[in-house]
């Protein structure tokens, strides 16, 4: 039996290119990595390249994949557990160094390739979960959700936005001193009965969050980081149904694509790439829990 | 069967404002304006065929010949038609451009107000002349500059046949120098400017973007 099979999630992830890219004729510069790290623990990433900058694809791979790795390597070293989780001081100072050993790498890859390290640039939204707790970090832009019982749903980071639609932070920014690691490395332990969560780039946040709405009364809009239930709610069903069915993460992650390519209008027409990883506990969390 | 479905939220798109400023003096008289016509006329109908553009863009027609039209406020597409634009007069080129940054720094004010997410703004200047005698090409050179380094918008200059270039120059940015329009292949710059417009509202980091070739449109040697 593979881990996978052992646990208690089934996921759904992919990066898919946006239509603005395939105009243009720059790949996708999306990344998704997940690992099951064993029974308890799995790690689920998502990295945005920056649009500008011409290898973000290689960047966003890259960065994806290695900080997987390194969150891999800090549940091995911590030992923690469903019933041993860190709290909010351990899990920041941990989630840094492992960004930063992530940063280390990236700068030793470009060296060794040749590429000038801004080329790389990239966003990085990662979390570790478990049965009761998702430890998250991120440095950048994208959207994160989780749910805690039917039809709830709430926003698990806040991106990181500048005064400008198009301004954000990237791994590879100068962020790397004790205030800009205060600044713009946001993290977060969130405990409690966890039937799903979702983390995507910002190309799926308008089919996803409520993100600029208008408020007729004041005549304002605002950006209330507010998952959309009517979303995510009817993935939950549909992934334990492809789970029941024996469909392989393959398969699965295939139709998945096919979803955040053309499921809904907003995918078909978002111009920017989009990635999104579901997961979704296999048995209802029981709701007593919730009260 | 599908296993996978969603209903979106109702978001509103980010704005970027494009404003254009164009010289409608006499020189610009018979073919100039006509293929800038022409031009505006596609510009409209590839915005109004791109969905995310069409909610995104707002565009702002600011002309000038002796005086200085405003002939389109900021606007999303759907919102007006195209003017068709005629000629006449001298070449106030400063006070129009001036009156393009005030309307911008307006719209930008009233962005922030309402709360609405934005993309660096573009100006666009399209001229053929010489600014006439009074205007203050000096004193516009240093505002550009100024906003241009302060990422307040995006300048773009755009030299017709006849255009001075050393004026133009002198006004456009030394990060954006002035382009030279080959022949009047307006059309082919607007679908440029389209196409810039769908790159600068994608990417993250403004100060590197790398806009499209000008290969099409521009005159190389001048």
């Amino acid at each position: 039996m593979n881990q996978e099979e052992k646990s208690p999630w089934v996921l759904a992830y992919a990066s898919v290119i946006g239509n603005g890219h395939i105009q243009s004729g720059i790949p996708c510069q999306d990344s998704t990595a997940h690992h099951q790290i064993n029974k308890d623990w799995g790690v689920a990433v998502v990295c945005d390249g920056a649009g500008s900058a011409a290898q973000s694809h290689i960047g966003s791979d890259f960065v994806a994949r290695n900080t997987a790795h390194c969150l891999e390597e800090v549940i091995q070293r911590c030992a923690w557990s469903p019933s041993q989780l860190p709290d909010e001081q351990t899990w920041r100072k941990e989630a840094q160094r492992a960004l930063q050993l992530v940063m280390q790498r990236l700068m030793q890859f470009a060296e060794k390739r040749e590429i000038p390290l801004p080329q790389l640039a990239c966003t990085v939204l990662a979390t570790l979960y478990c049965e009761g707790a998702l430890l998250s970090v991120h440095i950048g832009d994208g959207r994160a959700a989780y749910s805690d019982a039917p039809g709830q749903w709430k926003a698990l980071i806040a991106p990181y936005r500048g005064n400008e639609a198009n301004e954000t932070v990237f791994i590879t920014s100068r962020i790397w001193n004790p205030a800009g690691i205060e600044e713009y490395i946001e993290s977060s332990v969130t405990t409690g009965p966890i039937r799903a969560f979702a983390l995507m780039s910002d190309g799926c946040e308008k089919a996803a969050f409520e993100v600029n709405i208008f408020d007729p009364k004041t005549k304002k809009y605002s950006d209330p980081n507010r998952p959309f239930p009517r979303f995510f709610e009817p993935n939950v069903p549909g992934l334990r149904q492809l789970y029941k069915e024996k469909k392989s993460q393959k398969e699965i992650n295939t139709l998945w694509s096919g979803f955040l390519t053309a499921g809904t209008k907003q995918f078909k027409h978002e111009i920017d790439d989009k990635s999104m990883i579901l997961a979704v506990r296999l048995a209802e969390v029981p709701q007593e829990k919730n009260i | 069967m599908s296993y996978f479905q969603g209903e979106t939220p109702d978001n509103y798109e980010q704005k970027c404002l494009c404003t254009l400023v164009l010289d409608t003096s006499g020189s610009m008289g018979g073919e100039p304006i006509r293929e800038l016509n022409r031009g505006l006329q596609e510009f409209y109908a590839a915005i109004e065929e791109d969905l995310i553009a069409a909610n995104r863009l707002e565009v702002s027609v600011v002309t000038f010949g002796s005086r200085i039209n405003t002939l389109q406020e900021p606007s999303l597409i759907e919102g007006f038609d195209m003017p068709t634009l005629g000629v006449s007069g001298t070449t106030r080129l400063v006070d129009a451009v001036r009156e393009a940054m005030r309307k911008t720094e307006e719209r930008k004010q009233w962005y922030k107000e309402t709360g609405q997410p934005y993309y660096r703004p573009i100006v666009v200047l399209i001229t053929d002349g010489e600014p006439d005698r009074d205007q203050d090409v000096n004193g516009l050179s240093s505002e550009i500059r100024e906003a241009v380094e302060g990422k307040r918008f995006t300048f773009f200059g755009l030299g017709v046949k006849g255009y001075n270039h050393a004026t133009l120059q002198r006004i456009c940015p030394p990060t954006a120098p002035p382009m030279p329009l080959a022949g009047y292949k307006f059309s082919e710059f607007f679908k440029w400017l389209s196409n810039s417009i769908g790159i600068i509202t994608k990417s993250k980091e403004g100060e590197t973007i790398e806009l499209p070739p000008i290969s099409d449109w521009a005159q190389m040697k001048f």
